[in-house]
């Protein structure tokens, strides 16, 4: 339970004095999370709740201190810490207008270390729009959140079902240089965009030309070098497994 | 309607033009406008060849992890400074927050190492020297720099032609202190078409909303996609716009390319069409619709729109330093 603050805790000047929160690194050390926001004083909610979160009680899993250790997150942990569970995060949210999403609720899951974040599919739902970060009053971002739990999943095996459709888009990637939505995936939804779409794809080049933009790929030496950074960072390993996934 | 976007100084320097994956592949137009119009304003500027995709599609459908993006873009960020151009300029809003999100992670002492023993594999290194001079701006901000010369540039006036802004979220959301004006109701787009003479539609309910596209949202989840979409073009409807002018390729696919699908799926009429800021600006200051703004990638039909605003009779063109072209 977090009581309520101290006057003195709330005095901005007072809290100045504190400059970050010590939270738990995956090491189990304790490192401190600094306000990032410069000369401003440092935020007492994130000490309170760094206080009240922070203990092994509430991470047992270790999977908050994963959260806020992820360099995504540096400019959003102290935010997440200080989650005031207002919900301006969900209110904002279209995968929660038109889904069973809620922000808040990972936000809040988040905080506690819950483990079954892990298994959640409901992460899966999160358009990336960034609204919950950009409204949100504290700092926090759902939409990084989200990101990190999926890499997770993707990472332990659980959530290779989602991403198995996807993985035309790093072979692709791979052979060509090329991003863009591969055609398996185009194909599967394009019947509806009727001929002119149809002439896009068989007239691509032709059209290229007659704008003068150019080879669409990139140059072997880039390729080469994409290659090579794809490799170091193992990025078609980690998706191996989800070959022989089914489709989500 | 005034001009509330905030005035920048020009940015002069030596640009690189970011090719997009979705631009290249879906409205080639788009890259053409733009060089167009950087040539019309005097922008000094490459594409390069040696530049990659910024794996933004991967990276938000969660197929790419994040260290191999930060590792592109800071071998991106190492080849527009080696060429000479380090003002990476995107087309793209996702290119344009993965890119600075890549910034400011690489911006830690541990990150950097980290991503620099893998550049080390290709001969590279993000440096202070690198991290120093490279430069982020979307290709909007490059063009509103420069907004004072637009004025004498319109060959096209475009009066009575009533324009709205979809704000991308990856332009406004992800860095918000950074927007150029307000995020929540970005006048960019509209601010920088007003010398052509455009009715700005300004803040709309659901202005902020996203596009519906989601990443994998548009192909896993279509009916949540779709209902995001409807809604917008609804509101957009209410407004009696004209054109809904963009600044990302993806938001771009979902509006043109389901704009009809879902008028006639959900038997609502949306008579309004889908372009580019850069192309209806070209548009305005005398670009070919279909040698510069290449139209017919559109999947929306545009010619009533190319009609009404007198862009199939060829008129002069004029360029920054004052001369007249064919």
């Amino acid at each position: 339970m977090i009581g309520l603050p101290e006057r003195a805790e709330l005095d901005p000047a007072a809290g100045a004095q504190e400059v970050g929160a010590a939270v738990p690194a995956t090491d189990g050390e304790q490192r401190a999370v600094s306000d990032t926001s410069g000369d401003r004083p440092s935020n007492p909610y994130a000490t309170l709740a760094a206080n009240a979160f922070a203990s092994p009680a509430g991470d047992d899993s270790g999977l908050l201190a994963r959260i806020l250790s992820d360099p995504r997150m540096h400019h959003h942990a102290a935010g997440l810490l200080s989650c005031l569970q207002c919900g301006i995060c969900t209110s904002g949210c279209p995968a929660a207008r038109f889904g069973d999403f809620s922000p808040r609720e990972i936000s809040r899951r988040a905080l506690l270390g819950d483990p079954t974040l892990l298994e959640d599919d409901s992460v899966w739902l999160c358009c990336y729009c960034y609204t919950c970060q950009s409204r949100c009053p504290r700092g926090n971002s759902v939409a990084v959140i989200n990101q990190i739990i999926r890499g997770m999943q993707v990472e332990s095996g659980y959530g290779l079902k989602h991403v198995a459709v996807f993985i035309a888009w790093t072979e692709q990637f791979y052979a060509t240089g090329l991003g863009g939505w591969p055609r398996q995936l185009l194909d599967a939804i394009a019947d509806a965009w009727g001929d002119r779409w149809w002439n896009l794809v068989e007239h691509l080049e032709e059209m290229r030309d007659e704008l003068g933009v150019g080879s669409l790929y990139p140059s072997e030496k880039a390729m080469g070098e994409l290659r090579a950074i794809m490799d170091e960072t193992g990025s078609r390993e980690r998706l191996q497994a989800a070959e022989a996934q089914p489709r989500a | 309607m005034p001009t509330t976007t905030p005035d920048i100084a020009p940015i002069t320097g030596r640009v690189e033009l970011f090719r997009s994956c979705l631009v290249s592949t879906q409205y080639p137009g788009v890259e053409a406008a733009t060089k167009w119009l950087f040539e019309q304003l005097d922008v000094e500027y490459i594409v390069n060849q040696d530049q990659t995709c910024c794996t933004g599609l991967g990276y938000y459908t969660d197929v790419v992890s994040f260290p191999t993006t930060v590792a592109v873009a800071a071998r991106n960020a190492c080849v527009a400074v080696e060429a000479g151009h380090p003002i990476q300029a995107y087309l793209c809003s996702t290119c344009y927050a993965i890119n600075k999100k890549a910034r400011d992670v690489l911006e830690e002492p541990e990150q950097r190492r980290r991503t620099n023993d893998v550049l080390k594999k290709v001969g590279r290194e993000y440096d202070d020297a690198v991290a120093s001079t490279v430069r982020h701006h979307h290709v909007l901000e490059v063009l509103w720099s420069r907004h004072p010369s637009i004025r004498g540039l319109v060959r096209r006036r475009l009066s009575g032609l009533k324009v709205a802004t979809h704000p991308a979220c990856h332009y406004c959301k992800v860095f918000p202190d950074e927007v150029l004006g307000d995020g929540e109701d970005l006048m960019l787009p509209e601010d920088l078409l007003e010398p052509t003479g455009v009715e700005k539609t300004g803040y709309y309910p659901e202005k902020g909303t996203h596009c519906g596209a989601g990443f994998r949202q548009r192909f896993v989840n279509p009916g949540m996609s779709m209902a995001v979409t409807r809604e917008k073009l609804r509101r957009l409807a209410e407004q009696g716009v004209d054109v809904c002018v963009h600044m990302c390729p993806n938001c771009h696919i979902q509006f043109d390319r389901f704009h009809d699908v879902i008028s006639q799926t959900a038997g609502e009429d949306y008579p309004f069409v889908h372009l580019h800021v850069q192309q209806l600006l070209a548009l305005a200051l005398g670009a070919d619709p279909d040698k510069v703004c290449g139209v017919e990638a559109h999947s929306q039909n545009l010619e009533p729109l190319l009609e009404r605003i007198g862009a199939r009779e060829r008129v002069s063109v004029a360029v920054a330093g004052g001369s007249e072209a064919g």
